[in-house]
């Protein structure tokens, strides 16, 4: 018999483990206890480009409960790239201190091991590196002229892209945006470190490892120190964040398990804030040039993205900026483009929405750009533009509210009362008050997801154990991955246990990218309706309203385990599968001191079948709140003589604080999607943060009539005397 | 972070004779910025004389009519009292702008003096720092400097004094009471405690070796109507100031009386505007008066290469806050 549950998906229940980490009872990768263990602390480079020419070990070697020192003379001999400049895979390989080269500064350059964490980090400052030191390049603007066109771009997007004749749509246009805008370097910060503890028992690895990829980090692992998968054992139950930083098992990882090998005791890592800036990923500075033009209508005649960034010289990472403008408008004349030239910097990689976060803000500032060109209403001119068939790769959309969903933000923030095309129409005492928004698309993969599930009888009562490698990086995993259990096997979510984060545990494609929800649920799913379809076949059942319960009542059974495996259908490969959105902001700026505040914001996203409103509104706040940052405050900066990063702690890259963030209003539109997968879940993770520039430098503009294209908007740059815009 | 002896003063003799007199003994007040420099191995004491528990803990009127702060009262307390809120609420207001509520109940007045700057090359012990590594140049000279000095720097450094606090004791012309290392006490005027870099960057303030602060006396204020502290910063809380203003007007008969004016974030030390307080004195405030007034204040700004703005951001922060000091009332 059916029963309400009131805990299957679309409940906004609380978090399952809240409770555990509001205690500390979670346990995060370092805080495993492992018997014999020993503590490194990781070694960096001081210089941007050259070679170690000696390295003296010596004293940190004296220092009491030191074990050993390790650099490129002494260590493991691994798989290395070679000559070839890889593009980053998180299942590659991951070597480190193979060689005396340095690449960029702040790269791993040893580690000291001693009994202690505090031996360790002392010790660590008392090995002396002496380098031949080349001049760094380091400089953008200088070697943007040795830009090239690399083979793909991230995740295999295309380079370059382009139909119809964009010359000509720029020539028949009636009004014209022809624009450059720079998004600068930055750095997703996870609360928690990177950390590893790693102990080996004989050539079996076990790795206590911060990660969002436990399969990945596998195959690192297993690719790096050339041994079987089988023989690696990933274990990461509970992860502080992760933004992209966590889908491969760095060189810190490495670190740590050679050192392990090396010493021959279990070592833990824990890679520090400072390091934090070199060594897992950031975003890379994107110029990007953007030609669009319209009819007087209103109709796009041209797009034209063209994107230059930088990478290594380690590696070639670039994020595909010119995503959004492929497919969010109908235009009859496109051209995307991207280019990248090689610095000596640390690796780009992926962080949160790579390619639509800073490619947002620039789409969509040119749209607002254009609208103000044509004296038009920023909303008119994209719901003017919508389109129902992705032009990029000639598909139809599986699903597409994007006008429903600007509709209902415009509603909700009351726009058509609000918003003046004028700027500067609307002063507070000494605030300008201004008013922008923004359209947002994101990608919503999907991917082969499994999962088991042990199900325990006693009576009428039935409990569950459901057991995968998903991960939870503080999205609420757990939570959601109970209620689909809860949902598919008709009991509360109080008698289910979730375990996650083991590589002993079924595969799934773990958290990022936006596509963990929908796939791992999806396996949850599976592994739930095959216990369903076995137990019918075993008691020949054909009632179907029998559940799960009833059924092993009527086999006699008090414990039963199956496995399902969930995975795209051929109709979601014939479509374009994506998640769209809506922001509208509010601004103040004080006149005086060009400060910025953000007074309200109005998101509104319609991304397939939420299965936890609470958890889905938590994880669209972090979204607007890094959007927030990238638009106001975030900015790392380069050294030019050194190379290094001289943003380097949390007090000197200034993400938002509570204050920073105004009153805020989340949306979901309901929306029925079974072809993006059987429980019509999309992801929602970077749609959060996509387009949040773009709608805050919009209302900035509308406020001040002044156009800051660098970002972030910090007061220095709207104090500056320069030619206010009138309509 | 490297080894360092420990030792708890119970008494201001046991603090002052345990100070070995050189830069290997540091005092600990509340350790928000002493001890984070140690685990960046910026600072690198070898003895740390805590000295918190020692007995200035308290905030009392002086006898001419000021207010005693005593060295060791928490940042948050003295913010919060009552005599502070009720007679220098412009104090009160730099202080609650400075941190984190967690960070100001750790830190200490005397402490809050003795913050070390922000400068990034300060931080970062590969980078040449003439004020942490004397002779080993400057970074930030020809390197990133946005955030530095635009006024009384050297060639040797640019680097700012990051309090809010002090930039309110500037304005305020407060006093600070020191111990000496032979027991004697001597009292110094706010401007002539924190030096400008010269050759000697390394030497924040005019300090001698050992000495121990012990309170901060603030002299009789009129300023307490008409009053404003303005931080303009990157985001609303927990960051130092692009530049910041202290301001307070004694107003009588729609006359400027008396002013006070200060400017953080833009020198080696808290920046006191004498010359835009003398212009102030005997005129009407108004938008036109406050304007020269930051013209005044700005006259002798030498900006560096990346931070222009501050000059500009200074003139508009300065009549911004004299505004809305002249509002209050």
């Amino acid at each position: 018999m059916k029963t309400d549950i009131k805990t299957g998906t679309g409940n906004p229940i609380d978090r399952i483990d809240g409770k555990l980490k509001v205690m500390g009872k979670a346990k995060y990768a370092s805080e495993f206890p492992v018997e014999n263990l020993v503590f490194a602390q990781g070694l960096t480079s001081t210089i941007a480009a050259g070679r170690i020419t000696a390295v003296d070990t010596s004293e940190a070697e004296k220092q009491p409960g030191v074990i050993k020192v390790i650099t490129h003379k002494n260590a493991m001999k691994l798989k290395t790239f070679g000559d070839k400049l890889p593009q980053p895979r998180p299942d590659d390989i991951s070597p480190v201190l193979q060689t005396p080269e340095i690449h960029y500064y702040g790269e791993f350059i040893g580690a000291v091991i001693a009994e202690t964490f505090e031996q360790a980090s002392y010790a660590a400052r008392l090995v002396k590196f002496t380098y031949e030191e080349d001049n760094p390049k380091v400089d953008f603007k200088k070697h943007e002229k040795d830009a090239y066109a690399p083979e793909s771009i991230n995740g295999g997007s295309k380079t370059d892209t382009s139909w119809g004749n964009v010359d000509e749509g720029m020539a028949n246009a009636a009004a014209t945006v022809d624009v450059v805008y720079n998004t600068p370097i930055e750095h997703h910060h996870p609360m928690e470190l990177h950390a590893i503890i790693a102990t080996w028992d004989g050539d079996k690895v076990t790795a206590y490892l911060s990660s969002q990829m436990v399969e990945n980090s596998v195959k690192t692992i297993s690719k790096t120190f050339e041994i079987p998968k089988e023989n690696v054992r990933v274990i990461t139950p509970y992860v502080g964040g992760g933004f992209g930083s966590k889908l491969q098992a760095r060189e810190h990882a490495t670190l740590g398990i050679m050192a392990s090998k090396i010493v021959g005791r279990p070592v833990q890592i824990t890679v520090t804030r400072q390091q934090m800036f070199t060594t897992v990923g950031y975003r890379q500075h994107n110029k990007q040039h953007m030609r669009l033009g319209a009819d007087q209508e209103g109709n796009l005649t041209a797009l034209v993205h063209e994107t230059v960034s930088e990478t290594s010289v380690t590696e070639e990472f670039q994020e595909q900026c010119g995503a959004m403008s492929r497919m969010l408008y109908k235009t009859p004349n496109s051209l995307v483009t991207h280019r990248l030239m090689q610095l000596n910097l640390p690796s780009p990689r992926w962080m949160r929405a790579p390619g639509e976060a800073p490619g947002s803000f620039a789409l969509e500032s040119a749209m607002d750009e254009l609208a103000f060109a044509l004296k038009m209403d920023p909303v008119k001119l994209r719901i003017k533009n919508d389109t129902q068939h992705d032009l990029s790769v000639d598909k139809p959309f599986s699903s597409r509210q994007f006008v429903e969903c600007i509709k209902m933000g415009a509603e909700k923030f009351d726009w058509k009362n609000k918003w003046n095309p004028e700027p500067r129409s609307n002063k507070e005492g000494n605030w300008l008050i201004g008013y922008g928004m923004s359209g947002s698309s994101r990608k919503a993969p999907y991917s082969e997801s499994s999962a088991q599930i042990l199900l325990n009888r006693e009576g009428d009562t039935l409990k569950a154990t459901v057991e995968l490698d998903a991960t939870d990086i503080g999205t609420g995993s757990y939570t959601i991955i109970a209620q689909t259990a809860s949902e598919y096997l008709e009991i509360p979510v109080a008698q289910i246990t979730v375990n996650l984060g083991d590589s002993n545990f079924p595969v799934t494609p773990g958290s990022g990218g936006s596509w963990g929800a929908a796939s791992y649920c999806n396996g949850v799913r599976a592994a739930c309706e095959a216990a369903k379809k076995e137990l019918k076949q075993k008691t020949n059942s054909t009632n179907d309203e029998s559940s799960v319960v009833d059924l092993m009542k009527a086999a006699q059974v008090t414990e039963y385990k199956a496995k399902g495996t969930a995975k795209p259908s051929e109709e979601f490969e014939n479509h374009s599968v994506y998640s769209f959105g809506a922001n509208f902001a509010e601004v103040w700026v004080d006149e005086f001191s060009g400060m910025v505040r953000l007074k309200h914001f109005v998101n509104v996203g319609s991304a397939g079948k939420i299965l936890n409103p609470k958890t889905a509104y938590s994880q669209i706040i972090g979204g607007i709140t890094w959007g927030l940052g990238q638009a106001l405050t975030e900015h790392t900066t380069i050294e030019p003589n050194h190379g290094n990063f001289i943003t380097r702690t949390l007090a000197d890259y200034h993400v938002p604080v509570n204050l920073d963030l105004g009153k805020t209003d989340v949306i979901f539109l309901p929306e029925d999607d079974k072809i993006a997968n059987a429980m019509g879940v999309k992801g929602i993770g970077e749609l959060g943060i996509t387009s949040i520039a773009a709608a805050i430098g919009n209302a900035v503009f509308n406020a001040t009539g002044k156009r800051v294209r660098d970002l972030p908007i910090t007061p220095d740059k709207l104090i500056k005397k320069e030619a206010v815009q009138s309509a | 972070m490297r080894p360092f002896k420990y030792t708890s003063a119970e008494t201001v003799i046991a603090a002052v004779e345990s100070h070995t007199q050189d830069q290997k003994t540091h005092y600990l007040g509340g350790g928000t910025n002493l001890i984070d420099l140690m685990k960046e191995d910026v600072e690198r004491p070898e003895n740390l004389i805590e000295v918190a528990d020692l007995p200035f803990k308290s905030i009392e009127p002086t006898a001419s009519g000021g207010l005693s702060l005593g060295a060791m009262v928490s940042n948050t307390e003295t913010a919060n009292h009552p005599e502070v809120r009720e007679n220098y609420p412009l104090l009160s207001m730099a202080m609650l702008s400075a941190a984190t509520e967690q960070i100001r109940n750790m830190a200490t007045n005397g402490g809050n003096l003795l913050q070390r700057t922000r400068c990034s090359y300060f931080y970062e012990t590969s980078m040449p720092c003439n004020k942490r590594d004397p002779g080993s140049g400057c970074g930030a000279i020809e390197g990133v400097n946005r955030l530095h000095a635009i006024f009384g720097w050297s060639d040797k450094c640019v680097a700012t004094h990051p309090s809010d606090m002090c930039v309110g004791l500037a304005a305020l012309d407060a006093t600070v009471n020191v111990q000496k290392i032979d027991g004697s006490t001597r009292t110094i005027p706010f401007n002539d405690f924190h030096r400008l870099p010269g050759d000697q960057p390394e030497k924040d303030t005019n300090l001698e070796p050992g000495e121990l602060i012990t309170s901060i006396e603030l002299p009789k204020s009129n300023f307490s109507k008409n009053y404003y502290y303005l931080k303009v910063r990157e985001r609303s809380s927990y960051a130092f100031a692009l530049v910041s203003v202290a301001a307070g007007l004694d107003i009588q008969n729609n006359t400027i009386n008396d002013s006070c004016l200060a400017l953080g974030s833009v020198a080696h030390k808290p920046w006191k505007l004498t010359k835009a307080e003398n212009y102030l004195a005997g005129k009407e405030p108004s938008k036109e008066v406050f304007e020269e007034a930051a013209r005044i204040a700005l006259e002798d700004a030498k900006p560096l290469d990346q931070n222009e703005y501050k000059v500009e951001l200074s003139q508009r922060a300065i009549v911004r806050a004299l505004l809305q000091a002249n509002d209050r009332a």
